[in-house]
């Protein structure tokens, strides 16, 4: 009976790596078929395009994203200002504001809506001076956008690098003779190394599939090139090309991530740290300054923009339509977070217990997943469904019919590809904590595989299950470009409603759903740097 | 606990597929819309109470929609779109995804020059593309045609959209049309030549840059007026009131008007259901609401005209050429406003 469990259950879980493998199989193997005219119009006008605007992003985001996010961590971890326990905290925050959002509110600061318009309107009258002085709409505005939401992620990992190294490290470097900038460089940066490399891929992969700022701000990028040639153009073949381009870029990025973290460990042996004293800096207050205007661009600044907004529309809420965005988001993030639970959780006990080597490369693959540009994976997952269900159609001699096409599922199976690397990542640590021991006392019993699964590293997972799934709730939840093409018939959710309203330059009527977005995405935000501040603390 | 992952297991793609497939219903049609929800849907609303057929909507941009049709091919769920402009419309049919509708109902609903000539695809209401200016420095008797906007008395004082927007394609198309390609470049080249700024923003964006005396001329499309008219907005109300509508050429051919619009996908499977959509959205009870709730123009002159279209002037001489043309000429606006380095 048991065997009869564990067979079905490898079968259940080969069929979900199938479905993973699918899209990305067929992003790369139209590169074998024959150049058309459509590319060559792209390989001539537009392709230069595309990887020029491409790379100064990424080039410029990764070094503002770096240098904002390692120097807040260190100022926050070294020092001793007024608030900085406050300030440790709150330079998470912008996190939550998904990248689309702060596009939307930047661009309309110095629109006739805008808080910058109607300020200096109202004490000056200079609301036309300003709406003409400037436009933020464009690869620069883009590059600030991109630096002022994502920096987070950087400095959400140095923090514990620094912090989890006693201060003592710091101090022998003081008693050498080391000034504080030599320090900095000789100790800290190399301490914090993998950190910084690890958030910065993260930010590099987002940059190079963030659509709908690209869109918004006319920046041609890869991903919107990716969509153009799809959507506009209408050929796929090139579509596929650029797509399968882009992959192997950010494949190669991935592996130059692994290989320079390498084996190096930097951690504190004796896993002790002192209790610290920090410095107290020549100039408090330009921390203090330093802090206060990150956090204000970042967080402060596009919710008074939000509130504002707020109070333009404010009666032309409608409540139930509200309510049923809300639903509807939360519904779908929270199923598809939970189907890639089940499903993440099922590949790593697999490759646990068993000398798979397909599970083992599944593995590897998987943690590509995150990597995919959205618009990416929409378009490889429409055309081999449809194709699918055409092949089918034929073979069993009925009438074609959409079984697969416009319904959940298709949106759903997107998001597993897309999102699984968060979840295979954290789980698969989980597992890695729990001793093998467990697993052979539990044969010892004559529990099969699966009973091991689910009664002995279940309960010992469940934190770690808990934190991915809030992890993948709050990504699916904001996603853009794939839910847009790929939703089914009377389904919107708050990031579509939003890009649509802005598309229309309805920017006003933002207000209330996007603060809710805000909301929505701030709690497991707030939880989860509560955490890890707290364990920074100790 | 076996038992347990079993369930979750099976219940969760169970709710999956109930939650795709829904509460089964008799009589369904699907729509795919590129005018936004909240246009359409009390019109929706109606139809489903009077017919007792559910519609069943998802919208995106034009280009989306046509693309995603194509895709799903034999598959696709979607029995109608419904979208602005001819061009668009056209372009469709080329792509061979439309199917000829045999309805004599929307035949007589339908005037001829707003219909395909095939009978793929039937305009559902007007819009008219004007000049738009600020009466303070522009006396209305310079800019009587589309064609005074190259006059060099205005240069530095024009805003337009930019050039990828299917609007400005179509007027070009029709310039195309009744003047010729020569002419067409030559008007898109001056026009170009007098632009106070780089193309930016959508026409409510040209609106604002007129009001806030960033130029003084532009081109809109008439409703954008009226909702700034009707708007809860003060700042949008106190700006309608400094900008004027002026409807070009009427000495002439009269000026240039486009569609909203709607085909019956290739494929469709509920298509009696998506040609009484058509016919009830082209029939009188539709026409005056869809007319006033968006500003637009009916396609019918008997229909009722909200009070705010009909004070700047109704009925005004449209251009009566057959607006699968603009859809003909599309390619060829594309390639003058490349040209003419219209942005």
């Amino acid at each position: 009976m048991s065997h009869k469990l564990d067979t079905f259950n490898n079968s259940f879980s080969f069929i979900f790596v199938v479905i993973f493998l699918l899209p990305i199989l067929f992003i790369f193997i139209n590169l074998l078929t024959p150049i058309n005219d459509v590319w060559i119009h792209i390989r001539t006008y537009l392709l230069e395009e595309y990887v020029i605007n491409s790379l100064i992003i990424v080039f410029f985001v990764a070094v503002f994203t770096i240098l904002i996010g390692t120097s807040l961590a260190w100022i926050v971890s070294m020092y001793d200002f007024p608030a900085v326990n406050f300030f440790k905290w709150i330079l998470i925050l912008p996190m939550a504001i998904p990248t689309y959002i702060n596009a939307f509110i930047y661009s309309g600061l110095n629109e006739t809506s805008g808080i910058f318009f109607n300020f200096f309107e109202y004490y000056f009258g200079l609301g036309p001076f300003i709406y003409s002085l400037y436009n933020i709409q464009n690869i620069y505005g883009v590059i600030f956008i991109m630096s002022i939401s994502l920096y987070p992620y950087v400095y959400l990992l140095c923090l514990p690098a620094f912090a989890n190294h006693s201060y003592s490290v710091f101090e022998v470097g003081k008693s050498l003779g080391l000034n504080q900038f030599q320090r900095m460089i000789k100790i800290g940066v190399p301490i914090i190394r993998p950190a910084v490399i690890a958030g910065v891929s993260f930010v590099i992969m987002e940059t190079l599939a963030e659509y709908a700022t690209m869109e918004y701000f006319g920046v041609p990028t890869f991903a919107t090139g990716i969509f153009r040639a799809w959507f506009v153009l209408g050929d796929d073949l090139s579509s596929l090309r650029l797509s399968s381009i882009l992959l192997t870029i950010v494949f190669f990025l991935i592996y130059f991530e692994e290989i320079s973290r390498g084996k190096k460990n930097f951690d504190n042996p004796s896993n002790k740290v002192y209790d610290r004293k920090k410095e107290v800096p020549k100039n408090k207050f330009s921390l203090f300054f330093i802090c206060s205007l990150v956090i204000f661009f970042g967080f402060i600044l596009p919710l008074m923009q939000i509130f504002y907004w707020i109070s333009y529309s404010f009666d032309e809420i409608d409540i139930i339509f509200l309510f049923k965005l809300i639903a509807s988001s939360a519904g779908i993030a929270f199923i598809s977070a939970t189907v890639i639970i089940l499903f993440t959780l099922n590949i790593s006990f697999i490759s646990r217990v068993t000398k798979n080597l397909f599970t083992h490369i599944s593995i590897k693959i998987f943690s590509l997943g995150y990597a995919i540009p959205g618009v990416v994976l929409a378009v490889g997952v429409i055309a081999p469904i449809s194709y699918m269900e055409k092949s089918f159609s034929k073979l069993l001699n009925y009438p074609p019919e959409s079984i697969l096409t416009g319904t959940f599922v298709l949106l759903v199976i997107a998001y597993l590809v897309r999102f699984s690397t968060i979840s295979i990542k954290t789980i698969d640590s989980g597992f890695n904590k729990i001793s093998r021991n467990y697993d052979l006392v539990s044969a010892s019993f004559g529990f099969s595989k699966i009973q091991t699964l689910i009664r002995v590293h279940m309960p010992i997972l469940l934190p770690t299950i808990y934190s991915a799934l809030i992890l993948l709730f709050v990504d699916i939840v904001k996603e853009l470009p794939m839910t847009l093409i790929l939703r089914p018939f009377n389904f919107t959710t708050l990031p579509v409603y939003l890009y649509e309203l802005a598309e229309a330059e309805n920017l006003s009527a933002i207000g209330i759903p996007g603060l809710i977005l805000i909301i929505i995405c701030l709690i497991p935000v707030i939880i989860l740097s509560k955490g890890i501040v707290k364990n920074v603390r100790h | 606990m076996i038992r347990q992952l079993i369930y979750i297991l099976a219940v969760i793609p169970a709710l999956i597929v109930t939650g795709c497939s829904s509460t089964p219903v008799d009589e369904e049609v699907n729509l795919y819309t590129a005018r936004k929800e909240h246009l359409i849907r009390p019109l929706i609303d109606i139809f489903e109470k009077d017919t007792g057929i559910k519609v069943n909507i998802v919208s995106a941009k034009t280009k989306v929609l046509i693309k995603k049709i194509i895709d799903e091919g034999e598959t696709s769920p979607a029995d109608l779109l419904i979208t602005v402009d001819a061009g668009n419309l056209h372009k469709a049919k080329l792509k061979d995804i439309t199917q000829k509708i045999e309805s004599e109902k929307l035949n007589a609903l339908v005037p001829q020059h707003l219909r395909d000539k095939g009978g793929h695809w039937y305009a559902l209401s007007i819009r008219s593309r004007v000049i738009m200016y600020n009466p303070e420095t522009i006396d209305p008797e310079d800019i009587k045609n589309y064609e005074s906007l190259m006059a060099s008395s205005l240069k530095g004082r024009v805003c337009i959209r930019s050039s990828s927007n299917i609007y400005n394609q179509s007027l070009l198309a029709s310039l195309i049309y009744h003047k010729g390609e020569k002419a067409a470049l030559e008007w898109a080249k001056g026009v170009v030549n007098n632009f106070s700024r780089p193309p930016k923003g959508n026409d409510r964006g040209q609106m604002t840059a007129v009001v806030l005396g960033e130029c003084d001329v532009t081109l809109a499309n008439t409703y954008y007026l009226g909702k700034w008219i009707s708007s809860k907005k003060d700042t949008e109300k106190m700006y309608a009131k400094k900008i004027k509508v002026l409807f070009p050429n009427q000495d002439n051919r009269g000026s240039h008007i486009n569609i909203s619009g709607g085909f019956i996908t290739k494929n469709a499977k509920n298509k009696n259901n998506a040609i009484k959509l058509l016919e009830f959205l082209a029939d009188d009870k539709a026409q005056e609401i869809y007319a006033k709730q968006n500003h637009e123009y009916p396609i019918r002159k008997n229909i009722n005209i909200s009070d705010i279209v009909r004070s700047w002037g109704y009925p005004f001489k449209m251009d009566m050429m057959n607006l699968t043309n603009l859809g003909v000429l599309n390619d060829d606006a594309g390639k003058i406003f490349d040209i003419a380095t219209w942005k």
